[in-house]
């Protein structure tokens, strides 16, 4: 991983301001990631630091600024930038996306044993930071779902959702990927507020963890409470690094038991899991 | 010819609640979470050391009676073969003798279509 140097090495009176902003510190997961934007053309690392706005406050990814775990270090424009091929309008975005591919693996890994990562979105009641966690794999709902209920509820994540040992959530603000058009891959990364998605207020705790499953022939939604074994055996494929964690089996367990039970819902159309999710973010700690 | 001998493949973690557990399976690269029944941890319990069949056989019969159908090795046998091949037990022979390595290796060709 290239090292690069802390913005903070730079300024000085004579330090022009185009290069104290090159690089970006994001904060997310309770980790930190300097992202080097040098090589970008102007208007694209514009873009990266709109789409990871929500990431650029110290505090954002849940941890005391001095706690933080280091995740490195890396020059965009190197990692991503073979994204970038001259007259190709697609080209930001496509770099955008890959961008937030390897920033999550880069937090990620930096997290690994250190926390339960769920690859999960997450949403919270903004006064009391209830949460509800929806565990799902990759592009089935949970992107929808933070959508649809993170403009009365706060948008944690639609990745990954870290819980320490006391139950806490690190959010992870990421930009949300929005399909462009339905018939091609594109996405662009969307900042939550441009969405109208809320910010927690409180810090967020684990109320509640559910596993979805959209079925478009169901009929409202049906809840099922899970055995905890299932349940561990359903979670442990939507887990990052749950080998490399103290207890992991008893670490999900407990997480089952303190929050009332794992379940499963099966589900047509994200509305429907509306008294659900009230009824989870509305509980009390 | 060395009878064969069932070991417990050693897991990164287990859980057990109510009689009944998980195990995962694994390394810092990844793992996988394998369910498993009374009979499934007895066996692994039985054998964290490695123990014969034949006295593994013995075991689960005195905790869990013999098959009605009688035959208690070829049931304690398939219950092994299943294990192994899930990766939770490994099978091997005491001794080399060139029966037992033929026995070993069907057994490892057994292991290698199974899965979580």
């Amino acid at each position: 991983m290239p090292t690069v140097p802390s913005p903070r090495a730079h300024p000085g009176p004579t330090a022009s301001p185009a290069v104290a902003d090159e690089v970006v510190d994001l904060h997310a997961l309770g980790a930190r990631l300097a992202l080097d934007l040098s090589g970008l053309p102007v208007e694209v690392a514009a873009a990266f630091r709109r789409a990871w706005q929500h990431c650029l406050d110290p505090r954002a990814g849940g941890a005391d600024p001095a706690e933080e775990v280091d995740a490195g270090a890396f020059v965009v424009a190197e990692r991503f930038g073979e994204a970038l091929p001259p007259g190709d309008e697609d080209a930001p975005a496509r770099m955008l996306m890959r961008a937030t591919q390897g920033i999550t693996k880069a937090l990620i890994a930096a997290q690994a044993g250190r926390v339960l990562m769920l690859h999960a979105g997450a949403l919270c009641d903004p006064t009391t930071g209830a949460a509800v966690v929806f565990v799902a794999p990759g592009g089935t709902g949970k992107t929808t779902l933070s959508r649809t209920f993170g403009t009365s509820l706060a948008y944690l994540t639609d990745e990954t959702v870290a819980v320490t040992a006391d139950g806490r959530i690190l959010p992870y603000r990421k930009p949300l990927s929005i399909r462009r058009d339905p018939h091609r891959g594109l996405k662009d990364e969307v900042p939550a507020a441009q969405l109208g998605l809320l910010a927690p207020r409180a810090q967020p705790w684990v109320a509640g963890v559910v596993v979805i499953r959209r079925d478009p022939a169901m009929v409202g939604v049906a809840v099922e409470p899970m055995d905890v074994l299932d349940a561990i055996v359903a979670l442990a494929p939507e887990t990052s690094s749950l080998p490399l964690l103290a207890r992991p089996l008893s670490r999900l367990a407990e997480l089952g038991e303190a929050t009332g039970g794992f379940r499963l819902l099966r589900y047509a159309e994200a509305v429907d899991l509306d008294p659900v999710i009230r009824e989870i973010t509305g509980r009390a700690r | 010819m060395s009878e064969v001998v069932v070991r417990a493949v050693e897991a990164v973690d287990e859980l057990v609640v109510d009689g009944e557990g998980v195990v995962l399976l694994g390394d810092a690269s990844g793992g996988r979470v394998v369910r498993l029944s009374p009979l499934g941890l007895a066996v692994r319990s039985l054998t964290r050391d490695g123990m014969p069949l034949g006295a593994l056989g013995a075991h689960l019969a005195a905790e869990f009676g013999v098959p009605e159908h009688g035959d208690l090795e070829g049931a304690v046998r398939a219950v092994v073969d299943d294990l192994a091949a899930q990766g939770l037990v490994e099978v091997e022979s005491e001794v080399e003798s060139e029966v037992a390595s033929e026995v070993a290796s069907e057994v490892e060709v057994g292991s290698e279509g199974g899965g979580a």
